[in-house]
């Protein structure tokens, strides 16, 4: 067993965490503020090839492990949880299933210019009323000669208004009385293709969460990813390689809303002294690392065995129910610590606080988690 | 990096799962079983030392908590001898807490309770910055859970000084991590016994593996062990420092206090029967949980670390 990191995977944690102290940290508070989607910072961070870093070489990406990417997810979520999951979103949920399933024209059209840094990509599977039960899904794709014509609408889309490109999941047929899902890939400048809101929401305020709408948009079938049918496998794996990166996104905001309650219990005095001498504080404080420790060693673990070709599905989900939860409990903690100045947008901590917030919510939530666990625990107690 | 046992790992492990089912399935642990085991456990071609006790420890303890704790009492105890240059003769502990003082002039005073105590012919006493071979006297420690592990406060006095600040650290580190793989092993018990209450009850014609309540409640234990589980095997690995051996023991103790509680609700009231495996494995966490200074020490250890500047109140 080998817990030290190669030397790529420092590397890149030093760089993206270099990057994220001096660009984005600063800011992260104006723009969250505003609910402004930082354009500038992006086009640097796609220089800096974090848009794909699991694509290989040959297709404009980064040629990182997933390892290495979910470090980098660890390190923007530290310091602003909008910036990471737009580049969460883009490299897991697009960059990776369309590297994956795509053909080689594919990779080049809608790959390339994406993992090498000129567009975010966007995954379209969530609807107004089908979210966790992803067999719901109503947007269809119906068959009209060679092509495809997609109708439908499609919620929660994370960087929907400012992608390039969008993986969209529809029903394309029928298969023994059950809906057949498909994958395609779809430009978002494309005709057919409206973005119809913008989400307020309440947290990751600086990403831009759109209900994206489709209205008789005509998709040749080069469109379509991996073979018609396709759809929830693809779905499904895309999401396995996604919940490592969540549960590192969870970490990082933990350890940013750490590391803001650790300065405050030595900046703020009560009763005579700094307050990070009382006891009580202090063993949260303790409980509160050791949280984040068990969360970072848990993606880890599920990040390796994906990177060599092992299924993890149930430690993906082990990683992502642990961080999420623990990243809830440690924002709320920090802010109980910086007392009434957690409750206030002066300090970073409150922004922690709502951004933590979503990480149980999406890419599965922490009920569907547990289910997932649930079923691998029964199904290894009857050799299944 | 990979943090997955690699083969020799691997096999460690399963050897230590048939060792513990073969030695300890059965009635309470003798001291020569312990005696074997301990000498096994601490040494394995291509294991690194602290991390194959961890993984035998907790095999041993999934099966029989008791063995499991005085088999990693004895083995730390090993462990730390050896890392001192001294002998393994015989049966020792590591002892301290309690009213134990040892420091350069001396050792003196009574531990807290220490698995395998009432076994050990020699203690090893670890002090703040020091650590000693002691002399000492073993008293049933009398309290409810680990029966049969030998459990006993040691009365220390005359002995020898084997080693420094350096030594103590490792030793505090290697007593947390035997402790944490006992407190995983439990979490595993749990989930064992959840897992034989669900069959139990599919047998009779129930399907409680379809209640969302036991399904999450299975989630929740396996997912708490698996946190505690890779915690102890980072610190194990990489980081035996005071810090990192505390967080994993206050994850494992808490993840086994809660899963033995969650393995009871699955079970129903008949985890209650008196003398049972639910009601025994109870036991056993609450008492893991309140050895060595309970959750309270070690995150006092951890706030230290991360407040070195502010003293405590
Ligand atoms: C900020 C944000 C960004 C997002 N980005 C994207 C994106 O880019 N692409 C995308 O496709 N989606 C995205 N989502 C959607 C997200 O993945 C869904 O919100 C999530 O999967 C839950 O679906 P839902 O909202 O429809 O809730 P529902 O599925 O309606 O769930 C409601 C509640 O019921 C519970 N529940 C549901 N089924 C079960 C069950 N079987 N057993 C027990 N409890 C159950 C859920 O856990 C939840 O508590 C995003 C969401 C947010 C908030």
């Amino acid at each position: 067993m080998d817990w030290k990191l190669t030397a790529d995977q420092s590397m890149i944690r030093e760089m993206v965490r270099e990057f994220a102290d001096a660009e984005i940290a600063p800011h992260a508070a104006e723009w969250d503020r505003r609910k402004e989607f930082p354009s500038a910072t992006f086009e640097q961070l796609g220089e800096l090839g974090l848009f794909g870093m699991v694509v290989p070489e040959e297709w404009g990406g980064a040629g990182l492990d997933g390892t290495a990417y979910c470090l980098a997810l660890e390190e923007l979520g530290r310091v602003d949880a909008s910036t990471c999951v737009a580049i969460s979103v883009t490299n897991s949920v697009y960059c990776a299933p369309v590297n994956k399933f795509g053909t080689d024209a594919q990779k080049d059209r809608w790959l390339r210019p994406c993992a090498s840094g000129q567009w975010l990509g966007a995954f379209c599977l969530s609807e107004p009323d089908a979210g966790s039960d992803a067999a719901g899904l109503t947007t269809r794709a119906e068959r009209r000669g060679d092509d495809y014509v997609l109708n439908g609408s499609k919620a929660w889309i994370t960087s929907g208004e400012v992608c390039g490109a969008m993986l969209v999941f529809a029903v394309s047929g029928e298969v023994a009385g059950k809906p057949e899902f498909s994958a395609f890939i779809v430009p978002r400048e494309h005709d057919g293709v409206a973005i119809i809101h913008r989400e307020e929401k309440m947290g990751l305020r600086s990403s831009c969460t759109n209900q994206v709408g489709f209205e008789d948009c005509v998709l040749s079938s080069d469109h379509l990813l991996g073979n018609e049918g396709d759809g929830l496998k693809i779905a499904l794996d895309s999401l396995d390689g996604g919940r490592a990166g969540i549960a590192a996104q969870s970490v990082g905001i933990a350890q940013g809303a750490f590391d803001v309650a650790h300065s405050y219990l030595q900046e703020r005095d009560a009763f005579g002294g700094p307050i990070g001498r009382f006891e009580g504080l202090r063993h949260e404080l303790g409980r509160m690392a050791a949280e984040i420790r068990a969360g970072r060693l848990l993606y880890l673990r599920a990040a390796t065995l994906r990177d060599r070709g092992l299924r993890n599905t149930r430690q993906a989900a082990i990683a992502k129910l642990h961080a999420s939860e623990a990243s809830n409990r440690i924002a709320y903690q920090a802010v109980q610590m910086h007392g009434g100045y957690g409750y206030v947008t002066d300090y970073d901590v409150e922004r922690f606080y709502r951004d933590a917030r979503v990480t149980t919510i999406y890419e599965g939530t922490s009920e569907i988690q547990r289910l997932v666990i649930a079923r691998a625990v029964l199904q290894s107690a009857t050799g299944a | 990096m990979n943090p997955l046992l690699n083969e020799d790992e691997q096999a460690a492990r399963a050897a230590a799962r048939t060792m513990a089912a073969e030695a300890f399935s059965v009635g309470a642990a003798t001291p020569e079983a312990i005696g074997a085991a301990a000498a096994s456990v601490t040494a394995a071609d291509g294991v690194q030392s602290n991390l194959h006790m961890t993984l035998a420890v907790e095999e041993i303890a999934r099966v029989a908590p008791a063995a499991g704790a005085a088999v990693g009492s004895v083995a730390a105890a090993a462990l730390v001898l050896r890392e001192a240059g001294q002998e393994p003769n015989g049966l020792a502990v590591c002892v301290g807490g309690g009213s134990v003082s040892a420091d350069e002039s001396g050792v003196a005073g009574t531990s807290e309770p220490v698995p395998a105590a009432q076994y050990a012919d020699r203690f090893i006493v670890i002090g703040d910055d020091a650590v000693w071979m002691a002399a000492g006297a073993a008293t049933s420690a009398d309290l409810d859970g680990l029966a049969g592990s030998g459990l006993a406060r040691v009365e220390v006095s005359s002995g020898e000084q084997i080693g420094g600040a350096d030594l103590a650290q490792l030793g505090r580190a290697v007593l947390r991590l035997q402790q944490s793989a006992v407190a995983v092993g439990i979490s595993a018990a749990a989930q064992d016994a959840a897992l034989t209450a669900i069959a139990d009850a599919k047998e009779s014609g129930g399907a409680p593996d379809r209640s969302q309540a036991v399904q999450w409640a299975l989630a929740d234990i396996a997912t708490e062990a698996e946190a505690a589980r890779v915690a102890t095997w980072h610190s194990a690995c990489a980081d035996t420092t005071d810090q990192g051996s505390a967080m994993a023991l206050v994850l494992a103790t808490d993840a086994a206090a809660k899963a033995v509680r969650l393995a009871a609700k699955i079970g129903g009231v008949e985890s209650a029967a008196a003398g049972g495996r639910m009601a025994e494995l109870q036991r056993d966490a609450k008492l893991v949980e309140l050895l060595g200074g309970g959750a309270a020490a070690q995150l006092g250890t951890i706030a230290d670390a991360l407040l070195p500047d502010v003293p405590r109140a």
